[in-house]
Parts: C-alpha cells; structure tokens; sequence
C-alpha cells in the first residue's frame, strides 16, 4: 500500500514536479523584472506573494497540515527543494529575513543595492530550485550532467 | 535569433506537441462516450457540469485529464510570449530549464492515459466494481468516480485528483466538488477477490484527502497535545545535536509532523477499512502486508507490527476476538506479532510511533463517524455464519439469506474468508493461499454481483 520505487513516473508526482517547475519560473521572473525596474505584472505579483508566504513558512515552526483545498505548492516539495537549494548554496542563501525584507521594501519602491542584490540571491536559489526539480524528474542526481531526455522514457519501456 | 531563443523554441514546440497529441488520446475517449457526456468547447468547469445519474465511468478522469492537458499547453503558450519579455540572460535561463521540465512532464504524464484503458475494460469483476463504487460514494461523495487500474508496476496504491496542481499552472482551479480517484491494484492479483478488501484501505485515502480525515484526529485535545509534543520534540533533537552542528528547527518540525500525518492516515485508512469488513481485512492485509519486514519503519507507514496491534485492538473492541480465535494458528500468530516492542534506531519513528498509539481512540472515533451505517460488526455476522458457508460448500453463491433478503457484501466476503482458511486447513500457509481456493474465484465475485442488484431491487 504504497508507491514502492516508481513515485517519480506516478503522474500525480509528475503534476506536482510540473507546477513546482511553473512555480520557481514565475519567481525567477517576477524577481527579474523587480530587479531591472520593470512593471510587474499579476501573475508577477502573485508569485512574489506567494514565494514570501514559502519563506515564511520556513521560517516558523507552526506545523502546516495540509489540506486537500490549499494549493499543491503549500505542500512539502516547493519547500524541501528551497531548502535543499539553500543548504547547497550557503553563500547565496542569506538570511530568510533579510529577504523578506528586501522583498517587501522593493515592492514598496525603496531601491537600494542591498535589497537588489538579496533579490538577486533569491533568483538564484529559485533557478537552483529549477535545476534540482529537472534533475529529480530525470532521476539524476543534482549536479550530474542531465541525460537525454529520450532515456528515461527507453528506460521505463524496458521495465 | 540566439541560441537560447532557438532551444526554447524547440522545447517549448515539443512540450505543446507532446501535450496535444496526448490531450488528443483523451479526446477520442470522450468521443467514444455517450452523447450526454461528450465534451464540447471543453471548459475547465467541465467535470462540474457532469449531471448526477450520467452513465459516468472514466469521464470524470478524462474530464480531469483533458483540463489538465489543456492548463499545460496554455501554459506553454504562455510562456512563450513571456520569453519574449524577459529581461536578461539568467531569466532565460531558467525558462530553459522550466521548458526542460514541460517537455519531461507532459512525456510522463503519458502514463496516465493507460488509466483510461482500464476504465473502458475495467480489470476487476462485477459484483466487486459495484461494491467499490457504492463504498466509494459513502466515503468520498457521490460525486466520486473510481477507476480501478491492474498495474504492473506498483503495489495497491491509489490517487485522487492526480493532476490537479497542472490544473493551477494557469491559475484555474479545480472541481472541488468532483473527486478523481484512481486506485492500483497489482496485476496479478485482479482476479484474486479475497484481497480487493486491500482497496478499501486505499479509498480512505481519498476519504481524508476529501473531508479532512487526519484534520479532524489532529483537532482533537489529544491531537492538539500531540502537535505540541512534535514541537518539543524538534527542541529537544535540536539541541542535542554535536556542538558546532545548527539545526534548522523548523525543517526538523516539518519533517516530524509530516511523517506524524502520514502515519496517523495509514492507520485512520487501516481502521476504515476494519470497520466496513472486519476481520476480512486483517486476513487480507496480513496476507500481504504481513510477510514483509514487520519492523521495517517507513517514512508513509508506521512498522506493520504496530498497524497490526492497533487493528487487533480495533477488532477486539467491535466484538471480533471469539470469531477469530476459531482459527487459532493464525489468530495466535497475528497476537504474537502485536506482541513483541518494535525497536527503533532513529529518534523520529520512535516519537511517531508513541504518537501514534496515543491518538488511537481518537483516530477510531474518526473512523467510526465516518463509516456511519456501513460499520460492520460480529454481531451482523454471527446469524448468518452457518448459513453463509453452507451455501459455499454446497457450491451456491452467498448472495440471499433463506428470508430471501440480500446478504450484505461485508458478510459475503467475510465467510469466504473463513470457507478459504478452513479449506486450507487452519494453518499459517492457508492466509497466504486462499485467494487462489478455486471454488471462490466463481462464487465470491457471482455473490458480491447477486447481492448488490437483490438490494438494489429489494433494498437492504
């Protein structure tokens, strides 16, 4: 009663894998054009809320149950990979408060390089965030060359 | 033109084409469906317009996935009038990989159309596809549809609303009403009927996934000490960690609460699935389940000896012991098995585990409200116990008691059970052969067929 080993080809797994995906590509852009003084746009706005509402969620302890309501990226797996993207780039990770801050001062129109720069820290985590999702639904390990995309396909028909 | 403007072009015609052509495969489904059903100008509110009483298996799941391909190519488009915006090369960077991720996606979402292949042949037989569907309707809604798939490459398992976050890619929200569940049932076990009670385990999942099941064990005054206790016990893990080491408090919580909610939902499904059948799924679960590792600790699923202990508390207390004991071989290996202290040599399963037999009066009384009227007990056994297998060993399909009312499904399978351990002559083997006893292949699934069109015709 349980998905043995095959969780990543289970479609569910997949969707989930797929709106992660759309998820850190919305704050990758929507961070972008904060960071190049561009309009945001609804969709802009929305994941930055979004993203701040992760964040904060990682910063308090109160237990998250989960809903079947609440929205997938409200589960577990946005998170565990920000936080795998963070632990494995301590150097850009910076501090969860600090970016919350520089987040919501940007929003407010105070431009300054240190907001801007943690800004740019948080786009590089979410593109980490990007890679580490591709790679797990290839079944590579982070950090190892991707595959064709053909092979995990050939794989499974083989098994 | 770039190179990075190029590839993504590529990729994101593939991940569009990739979509379509499998959006394509459901369409010829639908197309294959009554003309009540049939999609026209195919919206995303379309599984909400499904009228009650329309013929309706797989049309919810191709609903579900026809949106689902529909939000992803959207999607797609998009994404790439968004390319076109984009400010600087790491943006287009991560559209490539984003891209990379689609064309992945939408090639594995491929599977789920062999899901439509059961629904139109569906691998289990009749009498028990009728009791799935009326289980299904009691415990997740009458708006429910189930589909069950024979699959070769998993264990019993099931789904609900699988591609529902595709769904929010384009910011559309899905039917809350509709629930899509799709439960797997290994491929060669379709034909064996004395262990499809293992799907009823498997439709509480989708019970709690609809109504909230391990929310309401985890409201409760004990549910709420033991929150509290998950928070203690992170401090605790946190601070006894080597000088020098930081924990993240929060991820240690996390990590806890979120094994805390899966173990209580394995057992909350256990004791759903014992309440509707009794001892039948213990025998059933045993007979798979109980000949792995009893100790092997999962991240899902508490140690098969403590659901076994919590069970037999279950079926103790609803007034199954003395039935059980009549097979005592078994009956004493199952007790020695509940027994023996499960050893753990990891801090979080150990508070799990003591969590989760701390909660287990209120994860039953969950379980009791919500199977209501489908509760069966000793007591609605015991009149019919004789009769039942008289009518099996006479080679009749238990389907009508002698006042010519149906016998209820739970009862059937149930002394099937025991007509199959008997026959096998008591002993431990007979759990691991009785779905194979020739006689029940004909007369479990012809009773369980009888039963439900008597009762529908008659009423219970």
């Amino acid at each position: 009663m349980t998905f043995p080993s095959h969780e990543r080809d289970n479609p569910q797994r997949v969707s989930t894998a797929v709106n992660t995906a759309g998820f850190a590509q919305d704050v990758v852009m929507a961070t972008s054009r904060l960071i190049h003084e561009q309009e945001l746009t609804d969709r802009d706005h929305r994941a930055l809320e979004e993203c701040r509402a992760l964040l904060e969620r990682m910063r308090s302890p109160e237990i998250a149950i989960e809903n079947s309501g609440e929205r997938q990226l409200d589960g577990s797996d946005t998170v565990a990979l920000l936080r795998e993207a963070r632990s494995a780039h301590p150097q850009v990770a910076g501090d969860l408060a600090q970016t919350v801050t520089a987040l919501d001062e940007l929003l407010e129109g105070h431009r300054d390089s240190q907001f801007v720069e943690e800004i740019g820290r948080l786009r590089d985590i979410f593109l980490t965030v990007g890679r580490a999702n591709l790679a797990a639904m290839t079944r590579q390990a982070a950090g190892r060359e991707a595959p064709d995309l053909w092979t995990g396909l050939i794989a499974n028909s083989i098994s | 033109m770039d190179r990075l403007d190029s590839e993504f072009d590529l990729l994101a015609a593939s991940a569009g084409r990739t979509a379509r052509v499998q959006r394509d495969e459901v369409k010829r489904f639908l197309e294959a469906a009554p003309q009540s059903s049939r999609v026209s100008g195919v919206t995303h509110e379309v599984t909400d317009n499904i009228a009650e009483g329309e013929p309706r298996r797989g049309m919810a799941l191709a609903h579900h996935l026809h949106c689902a391909y529909d939000a992803l190519i959207a999607h797609v488009e998009q994404r790439v009038e968004d390319f076109k915006t984009l400010p600087d090369p790491e943006s287009k960077t991560g559209a490539l990989t984003e891209m990379r991720q689609m064309v992945v996606g939408a090639r594995n979402l491929h599977q789920s159309l062999s899901w439509l292949d059961a629904a139109a042949n569906p691998p289990l037989d009749l009498g028990t596809r009728y009791l799935v569907d009326q289980l299904t309707a009691t415990l997740v809604g009458s708006r429910a549809e189930v589909t069950v798939v024979a699959a070769t490459d998993r264990s019993y398992a099931t789904v609900t609303n699988p591609l529902r976050p595709v769904f929010e890619l384009s910011g559309v929200p899905s039917s809350p009403s509709v629930a899509i569940i799709v439960v797997f049932v290994p491929r060669r076990e379709q034909r064996s009927g004395l262990l499809h009670p293992l799907m009823v385990h498997e439709l509480g999942h989708a019970a709690n996934k609809q109504h909230g099941l391990v929310r309401e064990v985890l409201g409760t005054d004990r549910g709420r000490e033991q929150l509290s206790a998950v928070m203690g016990e992170a401090t605790a893990q946190t601070e006894a960690l080597p000088q020098g080491q930081t924990g993240d408090m929060t991820a240690t919580v996390e990590r806890i609460a979120t094994r805390l909610m899966a173990w209580i939902e394995e057992a909350l499904c256990d004791s759903i699935a014992a309440h509707i059948l009794g001892p039948t799924y213990l025998y059933s679960f045993m007979a798979i389940v109980g000949t792995s590792d009893l100790e092997m600790v999962g991240e899902k699923h508490p140690t098969t000896r403590q659901r076994i202990r919590l069970l037999l508390e279950q079926l103790d207390t609803l007034g199954w012991a003395e039935l059980m004991s009549a097979a005592p071989e078994i009956d004493d290996w199952f007790r020695a098995a509940a027994e023996e202290e499960e050893q753990y040599a990891e801090a979080d399963p150990a508070f799990c585990a003591a969590a989760l037999s701390s909660l287990s009066e209120q994860i039953v009384d969950v379980a009791t409200r919500h199977v209501g009227d489908l509760a069966f007990r000793s007591v609605d056994y015991e009149p019919l116990e004789y009769e039942i297998d008289g009518l099996l060993k006479a080679g009749i399909p238990p389907s009508q008691t002698r006042e010519r009312s149906s016998v209820g499904r739970a009862q059937i399978i149930l002394g099937s059970w025991i007509f199959a351990v008997a026959k096998g002559g008591g002993n431990l083997d007979a759990l691991a052969l009785a779905a194979d006893v020739p006689e029940l292949s004909l007369l479990l699934p012809k009773a369980l067929q009888d039963a439900a069109l008597l009762e529908a015709w008659r009423g219970p």
